[in-house]
């Protein structure tokens, strides 16, 4: 095959790559034990603890969309929104794992090692 | 040529490379995506198009008809979707044009599409998370950032085989000149 680029095609490549994987790094760089389960809905934020099974309705603006957290995992089941992709992602339980519902503007993320700053809020339910 | 002629002519590109991107982003609306936030950016081969042999204005101009066109065909003019789309087109117009008007000599539109595609992400990364997510918007950052350079790599080696091989841009440029 004739080569059709030129030499700083693949220094653009290369430092491309080379930025996805050190942003890959910063963003899921293992930070401890999967242990809690934040929730940003609207400005708003919970922590629930990923061990203590529960069902939450996290209300946003076309209604309350359910989170289930059950044996360390959790899960949307239903949410008010047209395309349920956020449903249809299925279970998360490591570090980093995240499930979002755009349309309802929620927000869930599978978090490690509890900040110190922030207790688990498990008042809820 | 009279220069209203010559005008004539190139007015007639912009549109015709406008609708091109508008015919694009349908086609691209049709396929199906593992995500719907994820693009392969096909609209944007009529920018790599124009920016061969456009003048600065109608590159703008051409950049403006594809935000406006791909808000039509995706039905998200009015939300705020849109203003993700419109923030990602014209940083990668930007960023693409900079890099073509300095350095087009060593780099083709391979890298000049990598570039871009780079550019639009990170500027819709930014800016979602700015209006909406907040830090937690850069988790699909690496995979958005990948697949958009992979798209960007085949549809930069596709651009740069047209722009060297068609006798029909070959007759446009020779027009517009």
């Amino acid at each position: 095959m004739k080569m059709i680029g030129k030499p700083a095609d693949a220094a653009v490549i290369a430092g491309i790559v080379v930025f996805i994987v050190l942003i890959s790094f910063q963003v899921y760089a293992n930070r401890g034990e999967a242990s809690q389960v934040r929730i940003d809905a609207q400005g708003e934020q919970w922590i629930y603890s990923l061990d203590a099974d529960q069902r939450v309705m996290i209300p946003g603006p076309l209604g309350d969309t359910e989170v289930v957290i059950k044996d360390g995992q959790v899960h949307i089941p239903d949410s008010p929104c047209r395309n349920k992709i956020c449903v249809t992602s299925g279970l998360i339980h490591r570090v980093g794992q995240w499930l979002i519902c755009l349309p309802n503007d929620v927000f869930i993320r599978v978090e490690g090692e509890v900040p110190r700053d922030q207790e688990v809020d498990d008042v809820a339910f | 040529m009279s220069p209203s002629e010559q005008y004539s002519v190139r007015i007639k590109d912009v549109a015709l490379l406008a609708a091109f991107a508008l015919f694009l982003s349908t086609i691209e609306y049709v396929i199906p995506k593992p995500v719907p936030y994820m693009r392969i950016g096909l609209a944007n081969l009529s920018v790599l198009i124009g920016l061969t042999y456009l003048n600065l204005k109608e590159y703008a101009l051409l950049a403006v008809l594809k935000v406006l066109g791909q808000g039509i065909v995706h039905g998200t003019l009015f939300s705020y979707i849109f203003l993700l789309s419109a923030a990602g087109s014209f940083a990668s117009a930007l960023v693409m044009l900079l890099i073509y008007r300095t350095a087009s000599r060593r780099i083709s539109l391979i890298g000049i599409s990598a570039a871009g595609a780079f550019a639009s992400n990170l500027a819709q990364i930014l800016l979602a998370g700015v209006m909406l997510f907040g830090s937690a918007a850069w988790l699909i950052a690496p995979p958005f950032l990948a697949a958009g350079l992979i798209a960007s790599v085949v549809l930069g080696i596709f651009a740069e085989k047209f722009s060297r091989e068609s006798l029909w841009l070959k007759k446009r440029r020779g027009a517009a000149a």
